[in-house]
């Protein structure tokens, strides 16, 4: 992996001084946040920081990829910009955008780009969405492509993205939306002059595609010695047998000679097109159109995996296929996690809503992944009570009672240890259903009447409503 | 020199002028108002950035020249080898390698290729219980006849299957080993491929478990696999094993220290090293993937860089996925997530070839379409490469 800046090498080019301009207490906290990249360069001002030294600190922090962006306001987005090769040599930084493909002579165009722009799947504490349009061009012609880019333009907030080989048609929409930013596909062998013309007076950022590896190192030479400045690399995206493998050795080719080597001939971000199988595969029946909607899946997921920029798919334009980008941008949430955060949350008694002394007691684990989903279902089922998470050593339910992390004994040492029965009139305690074997033991060793609730947190409402009587249950326990 | 002395100045300077080009040009201060357009009226603001952004940009572009480059070379920085490991029934009558990379999961431009494709074994279990819709549809009639589950598997293309002695547990069903040995028996009857031997995960029960189904095996002359060993039974199961003469898998819970040290007590033991396969434990997409995703993948670089002590097969239970709610929530309750039949599958599928591209020998799977969805994958990474560009650049222009 290309090395990195130290932390010392760039505040010895700052001036020292923690004037704090740029919101952080000192300089050295500014250095920090800089590597990390929850600051930006600019934030240090001119007058502390000069030209020369400015640059010298550019230099120094630009990661071995460069990064791209394109879109206006809010919803900008910046693809590559990666420096660490494996996700566990450091983190990987911006997520790999998610952009689905229409076309401009699509009958439902307006309504399924507003869906697109709105699309948003809730998980464990993040809101998901979707990055960019693709807007193709296939009625080939000029005006009429420029007329329907202005409108999606003019009703969406997501970034879009130009699709076509023409230059006169590319042009012709960059006259109407050249300051929302659009990204331009693409520049091949072709039509690399014009189309790098026409980025680099408007100053677009522009994907050059050719399923040559040399050709397409070569297009981006050109491109970048003509002084276009935002370039992404698209080698191809071919699925099936004899060529999944051929696509996966070129995208990670580019990412070896990039990230691995710092190669300035590759830094470029990438672009993967699962999409592109719909060009190929025409499928006949319904059995059929399904298993090219799989290929199209896994071809994306495979370039989640190795960090491709950004993927453009195909299917996900409608409520009926949102299956496909809830598994994409689930997987994506998984992987661009910063590995160096543990995934355990602090242990402890907790209150959700406003339970009182009668409010049932549920416990779980402190693996993150069980605990915030639990206290979200609580919430969400407008259920008022008290949650007892055990250290787990940060495992789930199912594998901590495998392994051992979750036991009767360390349930009773969290009871005692949270004082959890001082907090109500019952000695109830609700367990996950996955834990049920340890029910007997947990009432001898904490001294308690132990319920075992769902399978599932999901399934809390539904046993508040038809199950849970505490009066039973503590008639059951004083009779013991 | 105020803002609005500088505006003024340049407003000067611009009247008359429809293009501006400034040499050796500095900008300093936070924000710059341009009132390029005085009879318009309208003003711009920018940041300073933004401000040099656009100047440098309207500055001319250079002539349009071809420069022809070639594609950097990369070094390949692996020099160590994965172990080999083989399961077989009656001496060769089917036969089933793993491991022997040499690369990273199907990367061919390093001039090496990896011998095998990752393989599947589809699971039986030695009861029916609740599982999910897509899993039930396929399987429901058979919960109770494993002998026709693990002939319906088989037909599925599994390259092996697990059977799963749940109910030998006694917090389960507390059945007597006796009665999964002879099931175990009889699936071997029924079908030509190996069938690995899976325990409960009662510490004392396992070990029990693979003495007696250990035996039917190696009396049949098969190489099979307990799954598994743990830091609490290990002692037991690899005498076993070498009793037997069967592989082990090794597993341990996201912990990188506790597999290198297991792996270490089991070879100390005694476990040959091409009898190894470890199991460093698959959690779900959207529940930990991550973990699993970035320990399966240190796990195969160190051992591609030589470590001698992670250089193992790895197995992964993507049946696991089906815990997780996206894949097993019915259509009624979760509308909003689209149709099970195709969440469901594609939330085992996803998980496995997530793991594969870092590093995966083995999956344990439950649904027989995602099984043959990842099999189909992999056999798809190991066909020779064609020589046939498709046209997929028509898709910009396709009109669906
Ligand atoms: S603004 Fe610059 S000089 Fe001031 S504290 Fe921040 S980094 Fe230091």
């Amino acid at each position: 992996m290309v090395k990195r800046a130290s932390p010392l090498q760039i505040y010895k080019l700052l001036d020292r001084s923690n004037c704090q301009s740029c919101g952080r207490k000192t300089c050295m906290e500014f250095v920090t946040d800089l590597l990390e990249r929850r600051v930006k360069l600019e934030d240090c001002p001119e007058n502390h920081l000069p030209a020369k030294k400015r640059q010298q600190i550019q230099d120094l922090i630009a990661p071995p990829q460069s990064p791209l962006e394109f879109g206006k306001g809010d919803r900008m987005v910046t693809i590559g910009g990666e420096e660490a090769f494996h996700r566990h040599d450091l983190t990987f930084f911006n997520q790999t955008a998610i952009a689905v493909e229409v076309y401009d002579e699509m009958p439902d165009l307006m309504d399924v780009v507003k869906y697109l722009d709105g699309f948003a799947v809730f998980r464990i504490g993040e809101n998901l969405t979707l990055d960019a349009i693709a807007i193709r061009c296939t009625s080939n012609n000029p005006e009429m492509y420029a007329k329907t880019v202005k409108l999606v333009a003019d009703a969406v907030k997501i970034p879009l993205i130009l699709c076509s080989f023409n230059i006169e048609i590319l042009s012709a929409a960059v006259a109407q939306i050249k300051d929302k930013k659009p990204l331009l596909y693409a520049a091949t062998k072709e039509n690399w002059k014009e189309i790098g013309k026409l980025a680099g007076e408007n100053n677009l950022p522009v994907v050059c595609f050719s399923t040559n590896t040399d050709e397409l190192v070569s297009i981006a030479q050109s491109l970048e010695t003509m002084g276009v400045k935002n370039i992404a690399l698209d080698p191809g995206t071919m699925i099936g047998p004899g060529y999944s493998s051929a696509t996966l050795n070129k995208l990670m080719q580019i990412r070896y000679s990039a990230i691995r080597d710092g190669s300035a001939l590759t830094k470029y971000p990438t672009i993967g097109v699962p999409a592109s199988i719909w060009a190929i595969e025409k499928p006949k029946s319904d059995d059929d159109f399904f298993a090219v909607q799989y290929k199209e899946a896994l071809a994306a997921v495979m370039m989640l995996s190795v960090d491709v920029s950004m993927v453009i798919i195909h299917s996900g334009r409608t409520k009926e296929d949102v299956w496909m980008p809830l598994a994409l941008m689930t997987y994506r949430q998984n992987i661009f996690t910063d590995p160096r955060i543990y995934p355990r949350v602090d242990a402890g008694f907790f209150k959700v809503g406003n339970p009182n002394r009668k409010s049932p007691i549920f416990m779980t684990s402190n693996y993150r992944m069980t605990k915030i989903p639990v206290e979200q279902d609580i919430k969400d089922s407008h259920i008022d009570a008290w949650l007892l998470v055990v250290d787990t050593e940060g495992l789930g339910i199912e594998a901590g009672v495998a392994g051992g992390q979750l036991s009767s004994d360390k349930i009773a040492e969290a009871v005692k240890e949270f004082k959890v029965f001082d907090a109500v009139d019952h000695r109830v305690l609700v367990i996950p259903g996955m834990a049920a074997r340890l029910s007997g033991a947990i009432e001898d060793d904490a001294n308690c009447y132990v319920v075992v609730g769902p399978g599932d947190s999901s399934g809390l409402q539904k046993y508040m409503e038809k199950e849970w009587d505490l009066d039973k249950y503590m008639k059951e326990y004083n009779e013991r | 020199m105020s803002f609005e002395k500088i505006t003024e100045k340049l407003l000067k300077m611009l009247e008359g002028s429809e293009e501006i080009t400034m040499k050796d040009f500095e900008l300093i201060g936070e924000h710059l108002e341009f009132s390029v357009l005085p009879g318009i009226g309208k003003s711009v603001t920018m940041g300073t950035q933004q401000a040099i952004q656009q100047i440098a940009t309207q500055q001319k572009l250079k002539p349009a020249e071809w420069i022809e480059t070639k594609f950097p070379e990369i070094k390949n920085e692996y020099k160590g080898k994965i172990e080999e490991v083989t399961f077989y029934r009656k001496k060769n009558q089917s036969k089933v390698i793993i491991g022997g990379e040499t690369v990273p999961p199907y990367l061919t431009f390093f001039g090496q290729k990896n011998p095998h494709r990752p393989v599947v074994s589809l699971d039986v279990f030695d009861y029916g219980r609740s599982f999910p819709k897509p899993i039930k549809a396929i399987y429901k009639d058979v919960y109770d006849d494993q002998v026709a589950w693990a002939k319906r598997a088989e037909k599925f293309g599994a390259d092996m299957l697990t059977f799963h002695c749940l109910a030998t547990d006694p917090l389960l069903l507390n059945r007597p080993i006796k009665e999964d040995a002879k099931i175990y028996e009889k699936i071997l009857d029924a079908v030509k491929i190996p069938v690995i031997i899976g325990g409960s995960g009662n510490k004392t029960m396992d070990p029990q478990l693979y003495d007696q189904l250990g035996a039917i095996a190696a009396n049949e002359n098969s190489r099979t696999m307990f799954s598994s060993a743990d830091k609490e039974t290990w002692e037991k199961v690899i005498p076993l094993s070498l009793k037997y003469n069967q592989n082990v898998l090794l597993w341990t819970q996201l912990d990188i220290n506790d597999q290198i040290k297991l792996n270490k007590d089991a070879l100390g033991a005694g476990l040959p090293r091409d009898h190894t396969v470890i199991d460093p434990t698959c959690a779900t997409l959207g529940y930990g993937l991550e973990y699993s995703y970035s320990i399966y993948q240190r796990y195969r670089i160190s051992g591609l860089l030589g470590d001698q002590t992670l250089n193992f097969p790895t197995s992964a239970g993507t049946t696991n996925a089906w815990g997780a709610r996206e894949a097993w929530m019915s259509n009624d309750k979760a509308p909003q997530w689209g149709d099970i039949f195709k969440r469901g599958p594609l939330w085992e599928v996803t998980t496995a070839l997530a793991m594969s591209l870092c590093g995966l020998d083995l999956a344990m799977m439950f649904h027989p379409l995602a099984a043959q969805t990842f099999k189909g994958i992999c056999m798809d990474f190991f066909a020779e490469t064609k020589k046939i560009i498709l046209p997929i650049e028509e898709w910009v222009t396709m009109k669906i």
